[in-house]
């Protein structure tokens, strides 16, 4: 992992309704090439602040927002080339099939995919590649989303819920794609699984009421001691 | 279920009432008046709640939703009922009433003449649960179709509004019989297990794209048909006025094809995408307004070609005038989606009866009543389009 930062957060509130903010000043700080797990209870503020990062929503106020040390907007078009997301509900660009809507992601970003055989064959995808992504179950379409993400290999890799409606085979292969994605650049993912956090990550934000309770590094990341945490 | 369709403090309800009273003083100052036979009125309240009823059962979103209610246990008849009048409700106030309040403000009419319009709503709702309901059992097809044409068949012809009254009363005991007898289940739509169809020549074209939402979904299918056999004798009727230029008129009417001018609207996660996505502005946006213009063009080709068939004259200035509508029209109509997107609806229908729909044909048809009046302001509106498009272009490509 290095030392420098690639993405800095400070002093972040975002709020649905005005007087009742989701996220409360949150800061945050991600390093470059490393995998940061972001857990916390219902409502806690994880899709918030994921859909924050993807430039949806509007109300929010930060005191600083750097990218690479730089001051950057989450809308601006630089930032968005260098950051993909996959949503935990995510059914879009329904009337593509899978090959279909990956080449039209790689044109967006003006990339070539790398790797996309080997993680079609990791997810068990093979038999869809071809077919519309809304003829699809929740499981296979959450695959096309997360395959798109992998062969694109963004410097930042969002992952909301990424294990949900996976079967067990494809959760372990996620596992492995999540944890060599170090040589390509950083993941940021929520999940409600420990598991899934505890086996991947370098470093686990606990969520909770808007705002960041703790923070586990390296040996610290115990399921258990997590768990503690949550049950508080 | 209620509260899913007016709100969780019935504020549907609310608003539906508040527009109609608008609309009704609206048109009641600007002393509009027409003479209209009251049988339109029973045509227009029947054939309005019977669509619109319809396309709610027939929804599949609406059916999504529907899932957690048929999980729980309960009784059948209460069941069936339950759907049917919260739709019929919900039909009936937020869309069929704006309807009438429209024909009760731009015509006199008796107490007993509204009372029977009235009547025939309830009758269209109820009457198209009925048919939905036998519509699935396909032996009884032809008892929908027998009781449709009787219907229409004695609006027009039983000028008696008792007896037309207890008619319609007979067809919603009929309905209402009907829907005593039926499975609750038969609204719930599970959809079915198709074999996977290939495509693999695609190449992430959203044109590609485009074609297949709109051969997808039948009703915006169907409103392209029309439209076409709307271009097609449209010159018939506006051919006969004499005065104006009201060829700039049909095209405008043309391009109300919006349907498929809420793409983003009708499709929350495509909406979520195309933002997250870098570049689309660019990318998504300008083959969405080369898709909308070239429906609206194929259409006006045919009202054009049509036009020269029966009168003559369509040259060069007429294809630049349907060129200017319809692609003022695209880029209006994407700007709006990519803007003002319609988001918070509950089901379907709001969509599809939502008032910002109308927005770019009201304008296109103010447009094309100025150019028409005076057809110098074609030029006019010529600059204005090209203009759109590069400033439009202009903040893409800063973007």
């Amino acid at each position: 992992m290095d030392n420098s930062h690639l993405l800095t957060l400070k002093n972040l509130t975002v709020w649905y309704t005005k007087n009742k903010s989701v996220l409360k000043e949150l800061s945050m700080k991600l390093g470059t090439n490393e995998i940061v797990g972001l857990i916390g209870l219902n409502g806690a503020g994880k899709t918030t602040l994921i859909k924050t990062l993807s430039g949806l929503l509007d109300s929010f106020r930060v005191e600083d927002t750097l990218w690479q040390e730089k001051p950057f907007m989450f809308r601006d078009r630089d930032f968005k080339k260098n950051r993909y997301v996959v949503f935990a509900e995510e059914h879009s660009f329904s009337f593509f099939t899978f090959r279909e809507y990956a080449s039209y992601v790689a044109a967006s970003y003006g990339k070539e995919l790398s790797d996309v055989d080997e993680l079609v064959q990791g997810f068990q995808f093979e038999e869809y590649t071809d077919v519309l992504l809304k003829e699809l179950s929740t499981g296979n379409q959450k695959k096309a989303y997360l395959i798109t993400a992998f062969a694109l290999k963004p410097q930042l890799l969002v992952l909301d819920e990424p294990v949900n409606g996976l079967d067990f085979q494809s959760t372990e292969y996620l596992y492995s794609r999540i944890n060599d994605y170090r040589q390509y650049g950083t993941v940021l993912f929520s999940s409600h699984i420990l598991e899934s956090i505890c086996l991947t990550s370098d470093r686990v934000l606990v969520l909770e009421e808007g705002r960041i309770r703790k923070r586990f590094t390296g040996q610290e990341i115990e399921t258990d001691k997590i768990r503690e945490v949550l049950k508080e | 279920m209620s509260k899913q369709l007016f709100g969780a403090k019935y504020e549907r309800v609310v608003k539906g009432l508040i527009a109609c009273m608008i609309l009704f003083l609206a048109v009641s100052a600007a002393e509009m008046e027409m003479e209209i036979a009251p049988y339109i009125l029973f045509l227009a309240a029947t054939a309005a709640s019977t669509g619109i009823m319809w396309q709610a059962l027939a929804s599949s979103r609406n059916a999504e939703c529907m899932s957690g209610l048929f999980m729980l246990p309960f009784t059948n008849r209460k069941m069936t009922f339950s759907i049917v009048l919260s739709y019929a409700g919900y039909t009936m106030v937020t869309k069929t009433l704006l309807v009438l309040t429209l024909f009760f403000a731009v015509c006199e009419w008796s107490a007993l003449q509204m009372a029977v319009a009235l009547l025939c709503a309830c009758n269209g709702c109820f009457m198209a649960a009925a048919w939905y309901t036998m519509v699935k059992q396909r032996r009884l097809l032809p008892f929908v179709i027998l009781w449709g044409a009787g219907i229409f068949v004695f609006v027009f012809t039983v000028r008696e509004i008792k007896v037309f009254a207890v008619i319609v009363l007979l067809s919603l005991l009929l309905s209402a019989l009907r829907l005593l007898k039926v499975d609750a289940y038969v609204f719930y739509n599970p959809g079915s297990a198709k074999p996977l169809i290939r495509h693999t020549k695609g190449t992430g074209s959203i044109l590609l794209y485009m074609l297949r939402y709109l051969f997808t979904n039948k009703n915006y299918l169907l409103n392209t048909a029309g439209l076409c056999v709307i271009a097609v004798v449209l010159p018939f009727i506006l051919g006969q006025v004499e005065e104006l230029n009201v060829m700039p008129l049909g095209f405008a009417v043309l391009c109300l094809n919006t349907p498929i001018c809420i793409l983003l609207s009708c499709d929350p996660d495509l909406e979520q995408a195309v933002r997250v996505l870098p570049g689309q502005a660019g990318r998504f946006c300008i083959r969405y307004c080369l898709f909308i213009f070239s429906v609206n063009m194929a259409v006006s080709s045919l009202y054009l070609i049509s036009w020269h068939i029966q009168h003559g004259g369509a040259g060069g200035t007429e294809i630049a005038a349907a060129l200017m509508t319809a692609l003022q029209s695209a880029v209006l109509s994407v700007w709006l989606e990519w803007s003002h997107p319609v988001r918070n609806w509950k089901i379907e229908n709001d969509l599809w009866n939502h008032p910002r729909k109308y927005v770019v044909p009201l304008i296109m048809l103010l447009a094309a009543g100025l150019t028409g009046m005076r057809p110098e302001m074609t030029g006019v509106m010529l600059c204005i389009v090209l203009a759109e498009c590069f400033t439009l272009l202009l903040i893409i490509w800063k973007k």
